[in-house]
């Protein structure tokens, strides 16, 4: 029993290290857009960090940049799409930024070292706002007359069912790993399912031909 | 217990997430049920605005062959009979005399038509001097008092939007004769660079902007309905409304660019 849970914790698992793969390929479209190299950087980084599974003190530092370099990749993309409050956002990315760079700044050694799941969880928050504003912008413009077919409407269904998903998992991930961690191992393929639905749809948003 | 409140957490996140794309996705398909609510009413006052014309051009074709077969056929056939009557009579002076009268009013008959058709004031003497005779025209039948009020002269514009502009004049007027009851209309022409103005004002009972619309999208109003397809057809604007002295206004704006202006109103 032990070894089938086992079995499927590591397909997820492996299916979410590969998933950014779904995107790449089908999102060829869209080659060099931002998002497309966000799905070529988390490719990567997912491999780095499942090479150095084992190896905490390389893992760790590797996940809090890519969290760090996702939000940049995010941050950007939403900046750059959404036409009003521009000046608001860009504000609230490069405070947020600055804050995470401090705060590592002062204690290096122990904030890099420790997966800053805090951080990772209010960038959750930002980016269920940002998949708002970008809903907003969909309905109040009244230019796209189908969804499905709108390449904008998919990244923010990416990105607000990615970011709820995950939110609770990583603002509880540093208290149940101080107390109980056998809760996160168990509810961590939740993660690594989001994360492939994260793909799933960015890839179609690669997919959709804009009106 | 402790990871039973994280799914909680996690669920209740998620159906949050879902609720705002359903609701999105809802609202949308709103959206596109207003919109093509809104196309098929217009195609439909587009259809009604293409059937007014359709009628009204058929209404001035029978008007056309009443005249024609009735009043010129029957004094041409009249001339015909006095010719044809006695071949030996045809050197009688009176029978060609009496032939020649009937002749030339076939003749003016057939100019009258051809006058309501295209008037040829219109063609030589421009917009403003035929609104003019026209106005004057009405003025002398002594039923109503109509006065023109030039504030600068027109100018010569394409011969479509002259013809167009003198036709909806036409409607505008006859329209207040008919339905307004009202004593005097006062029309008052104004000409700037990039526009030309009518202003026709009557002391009846008028429409204003809103009973105006309403009344385009009421089956007949056909009169109307070719108002609106010529306003449209020269990219004018019209506007009903009452005036703070209680008289009725009409105001006809007609865009003019360089390309449309043939010449100024003091050639």
């Amino acid at each position: 029993m032990n070894l089938k849970f086992t079995t499927i914790n590591d397909l997820i698992r492996y299916t979410s290290i590969f998933a950014p793969m779904i995107s790449i390929i089908w999102g060829t479209k869209k080659q060099y857009s931002l998002l497309w190299f966000y799905a070529i950087t988390g490719l990567l980084f997912d491999v780095l960090i499942s090479i150095f599974l084992i190896h905490d003190p390389i893992k760790k530092p590797i996940a809090n940049i890519f969290i760090l370099v996702e939000f940049v990749f995010i941050s950007a993309f939403y900046i750059n799409q959404l036409k009003n409050n521009k000046k608001l956002l860009r504000t609230i990315a490069g405070i947020v930024i600055l804050f995470e760079l401090i705060t590592i700044g002062l204690d290096v050694e122990n904030n890099l070292l420790k997966f800053n799941s805090i951080t990772a969880a209010l960038y959750c928050l930002i980016y269920v706002l940002y998949a708002i504003l970008g809903f907003y912008q969909i309905i109040s413009e009244h230019r796209t007359v189908f969804l499905e077919r709108s390449s904008f409407f998919w990244v923010n269904v990416s990105w607000i069912i990615y970011a709820s998903g995950v939110l609770f998992l990583l603002l509880y991930d540093k208290y149940f790993n101080d107390h109980n961690k056998l809760v996160i191992v168990k509810l961590w393929p939740i993660q690594c399912i989001f994360n492939v639905l994260k793909y799933v749809f960015l890839t179609f948003a690669f997919r959709a031909k804009e009106e | 217990m402790e990871s039973e409140i994280l799914l909680i957490g996690i669920v209740s996140m998620l159906f949050l997430a879902l609720g705002v794309i359903f609701f999105v996705v809802l609202y949308q398909r709103r959206v596109i049920a207003h919109q093509l609510e809104l196309k098929t009413i217009n195609q439909q006052k587009e259809l009604e605005l293409i059937q007014a014309s359709i009628q009204s051009e058929e209404a001035e074709r029978m008007r056309i062959a009443s005249e024609l077969h009735d009043d010129v056929g029957a004094t041409l056939a009249s001339a015909r009979l006095f010719l044809y009557k006695d071949k030996n009579a045809v050197f009688d002076e009176s029978v060609i005399n009496q032939s020649k009268e009937l002749l030339d009013e076939s003749i003016s008959k057939i100019r009258n038509i051809s006058h309501k058709l295209q008037p040829a004031t219109l063609q030589h003497l421009g917009l403003e001097l035929s609104l003019q005779s026209f106005i004057e025209t009405i003025d002398r039948s002594g039923k109503i008092s109509v006065k023109h009020t030039p504030v600068n002269h027109l100018p010569r514009v394409a011969a479509n939007i002259e013809l167009s502009v003198y036709r909806i004049s036409q409607e505008l007027i006859t329209n207040i004769i008919k339905h307004a009851t009202a004593t005097i209309i006062s029309v008052e022409t104004n000409a700037t660079n990039n526009h030309i103005s009518l202003l026709f004002t009557h002391n009846g009972l008028g429409l204003t902007q809103i009973e105006y619309e309403e009344q385009i999208y009421k089956k007949g109003s056909t009169g109307l309905k070719n108002i609106v397809n010529r306003v449209k057809s020269i990219d004018a604007t019209l506007q009903f409304y009452k005036s703070e002295d209680s008289s009725f206004a009409t105001e006809l704006i007609i865009p003019i660019s360089s390309k449309n202006k043939l010449s100024n109103g003091n050639d």
